[in-house]
């Protein structure tokens, strides 16, 4: 009788032991995994070269999607994998490989797509043209034709033989007007002026024709601020237009930092996916895995990765490949002098001020704190610091503006640094050297239909070259703390000094 | 029968004492995880802070009470976390075995503890910044930052510590064979303890070999 009652313990410990082990038989695997990364910068150095750029996150991300990719095709599940734009400038590897090293990147991770951003807008047909990978762009021109002859605004990015059709659908800002906030919209992009961001959604999905029942039509939202409450009335316009998903890059102020674990609008409909629009150089990856079910998608999982080794082993084949840049890059990192002590970003701007002002019949410039992202080290100063510090590519130009125009440009422009070297109760013109995306805004604001001439074709080669000149006048020393001073040099905001 | 009995009951008390045993392994494998996990945590504030900081390392940090840019200030607000000033300001203190980011998993709690006490399982490895007054490394000083030791346990009192300090914080279990540890380019993993303390001899061939203290 005893015994007995042991073994029915011994059986009511299992009992116990197994029903707890019991899961649930759901069917929790998608039907389609979105991988989506965004604004890696250009970040995609040799590792050889990790003196110039230390944390490469790529070999992960290469590692992570190879990964997803073996489980889904074990599973039947489609991967899609993009990219929100802004990734192929911006670095230093990428300015002296004309982009090819990012291209190559995404051409041998297959990509089924990636969107040019506005911080891609020096980009060249021919670099376009070697991408293996179908391209978007949320531009276009005044009459609504491509801003890039060939590039669509929305395009179907599925494979012939994938279970189901996706159809991209690019956006810069949601439905954010323009004249809202006109500094953060580019106006030029790879050489065409004239630009605005594609906003007639309705008209971008008619114009991929007749979209099947059980396609996912995926809306990707470039520069996404997520507002306090829902965007009810653009929402309905999304789901009454067919958007399955928002493939979203969500912009974080500096103050804001606890992006990670900000889980943001997670209950939208259509639902969205957030990545972290931050110069994160590949280092997050967002993911969304939707289900098939009811004649709708279901969301399973929503989440950003970080890119370290603790997520996926390094893929040794991109490494390799990326590798074969080692040399192009180590020969463009030249020395440009030697600076006694670190060069903190007000004294750049300074650098930068007397640059645009040393050309010929210059007067005036105009330059932003904002733009210049980085300070300089003590010790030897190499183009690769330099353009980590000034990592813009577009056109200088000059424009002709009165004292009194600098004067309105200086009150709506806070954040703008507006010197000139002549005397401001002089009638005459002065000659304004700037960035072309500030001289579009200038006249913009003064609502002048005049036209600017390009200086120089690129920022940074010129601001290069006169660093390069600046620190050979000076026996190979790069002034620190203040650079000279042309005379007569007068500073309506000292703010930043 | 009765032989039968005392078989049964020692079958049952051998499968209790192994069971709990197996059980204690499980939980200390799991609480290594844990550890690890939240050592990645720590990662992606990390790599966040040094996406806004132009690369600039934190500060290791004299003392817990009046170091504004060490990591134990910096770091947290990345992970929706309130600053160490903070909880000490408001009288949270953390404690070993207190479920917090600065209490390892791996702690357990001590029978006595005095609340006014400022504890951080975690600390910084201090070879990133040798003197205090001066800035810390950039990261692409270090030659191979995913080589390079970040934050591992410490002595639970100072937020930096040197090789022969590691896992000296009250909780922590005395005799476990590896550690986790945070490396600079953010990724955690286990090493063992006989590594960590190897690898305080300053030599390039520790850092080729995966594990380093310093940065050359």
């Amino acid at each position: 009788m005893c015994a007995h009652r042991i073994w029915s313990f011994f059986f009511l410990i299992f009992a116990l032991f197994t029903s707890s082990c019991h899961r649930q038989s759901i069917d929790s695997t998608p039907d389609v995994i979105i991988l989506h990364t965004g604004r890696i910068r250009g970040n995609i150095y040799p590792l050889s070269l990790q003196g110039i750029a230390p944390l490469q996150h790529y070999p992960y991300l290469a590692g992570y999607i190879r990964q997803v990719r073996e489980e889904a095709s074990k599973k039947g599940t489609q991967v899609i994998l993009i990219d929100l734009g802004d990734s192929l400038e911006g670095s230093f590897a990428s300015f002296t490989t004309n982009s090819s090293n990012v291209i190559e990147f995404f051409n041998a991770l297959r990509y089924d797509a990636i969107l040019l951003g506005n911080l891609d807008s020096s980009i060249q047909p021919l670099q376009i043209e070697s991408l293996q990978v179908p391209c978007l762009i949320p531009f276009i021109k005044k009459d609504g034709s491509p801003c890039i002859p060939n590039i669509p605004t929305a395009a179907k990015i599925s494979r012939p033989n994938d279970r189901f059709s996706v159809y991209l659908i690019a956006n810069f800002y949601g439905d954010t007007d323009p004249a809202q906030y006109p500094e953060r919209f580019p106006v030029s992009f790879a050489g065409q002026t004239g630009i605005q961001p594609v906003r007639n959604i309705e008209s971008q999905i008619a114009s991929l024709g007749q979209i099947p029942a059980d396609s996912l039509v995926l809306f990707a939202w470039q520069k996404f601020e997520a507002p306090n409450s829902q965007p009810t009335q653009f929402l309905q316009r999304l789901l009454k237009a067919g958007v399955d998903a928002i493939l979203a890059q969500r912009v974080y102020g500096r103050q804001k930092l606890d992006a990670w674990a900000d889980a943001g609008p997670a209950d939208w409909n259509p639902p969205i996916s957030q990545n972290i629009l931050r110069n994160n150089g590949g280092f997050t990856i967002a993911r969304l895995d939707l289900k098939r079910e009811n004649n709708r998608w279901r969301v399973l999982r929503q989440q950003i990765i970080p890119m370290t080794a603790n997520v996926a082993p390094p893929d040794p084949a991109i490494i390799a490949r990326i590798e074969s840049f080692a040399e192009t890059i180590r020969k463009a990192n030249i020395s440009i002098g030697e600076a006694s002590q670190p060069i903190s970003e007000n004294q750049i701007l300074n650098l930068v001020l007397n640059a645009f002002t040393s050309l010929p019949n210059a007067t005036a410039a105009i330059y932003t704190i904002q733009s210049v992202r980085s300070s300089l080290p003590s010790g030897t100063v190499t183009s690769s610091h330099l353009y980590r510090a000034l990592p813009w590519n577009s056109p200088l130009v000059s424009l002709s503006l009165s004292a009194e125009e600098l004067q309105i440009l200086q009150s709506k422009n806070k954040d703008w640094t507006i010197i000139s070297i002549k005397d401001h109760s002089s009638n005459q013109k002065h000659t304004v050297i700037c960035p072309e995306f500030l001289a579009r805004i200038a006249l913009q604001q003064l609502n002048l239909e005049a036209q600017f001439q390009i200086v120089s074709e690129s920022e940074f080669s010129f601001l290069a070259n006169f660093t390069h000149n600046f620190a050979a006048n000076n026996g190979g020393t790069l002034i620190a703390p203040k650079f000279a001073a042309p005379d007569g040099w007068q500073i309506h905001k000292p703010n930043h000094q | 029968m009765k032989f039968r009995q005392i078989l049964l009951l020692l079958i049952l008390a051998a499968l209790l004492f192994f069971g709990f045993f197996w059980f204690q392994r499980q939980e200390s494998a799991a609480r290594d995880a844990r550890a690890l996990r939240q050592l990645q945590l720590w990662g992606i504030a990390l790599n966040l802070y040094l996406i806004d900081n132009d690369n600039f390392l934190p500060e290791v940090g004299t003392n817990f009470q009046d170091s504004p840019y060490a990591w134990f200030e910096v770091l947290p607000p990345y992970l929706s976390q309130p600053p160490l000033s903070e909880l000490i300001r408001n009288g949270n203190n953390p404690a070993p075995g207190s479920p917090s980011l600065w209490s390892s998993p791996r702690a357990s709690k001590p029978r006595v503890w005095d609340k006014s006490q400022v504890y951080s399982t975690w600390a910084m490895n201090r070879a990133l910044q040798p003197d205090p007054t001066s800035r810390p490394y950039r990261i692409q000083e270090l030659n191979l930052p995913g080589n390079v030791i970040f934050l591992t346990e410490g002595s639970g009192f100072s937020p930096g510590l040197l090789p022969h300090e590691i896992s000296t914080a009250p909780g922590l279990p005395r005799n476990s064979k590896t550690l986790p540890v945070l490396f600079c380019d953010g990724h955690a993993q286990p090493v063992p303890r006989r590594t960590l303390l190897a690898s305080e001899t300053r030599t390039a061939e520790n850092l080729q070999k995966g594990i380093s203290w310093f940065i050359e």
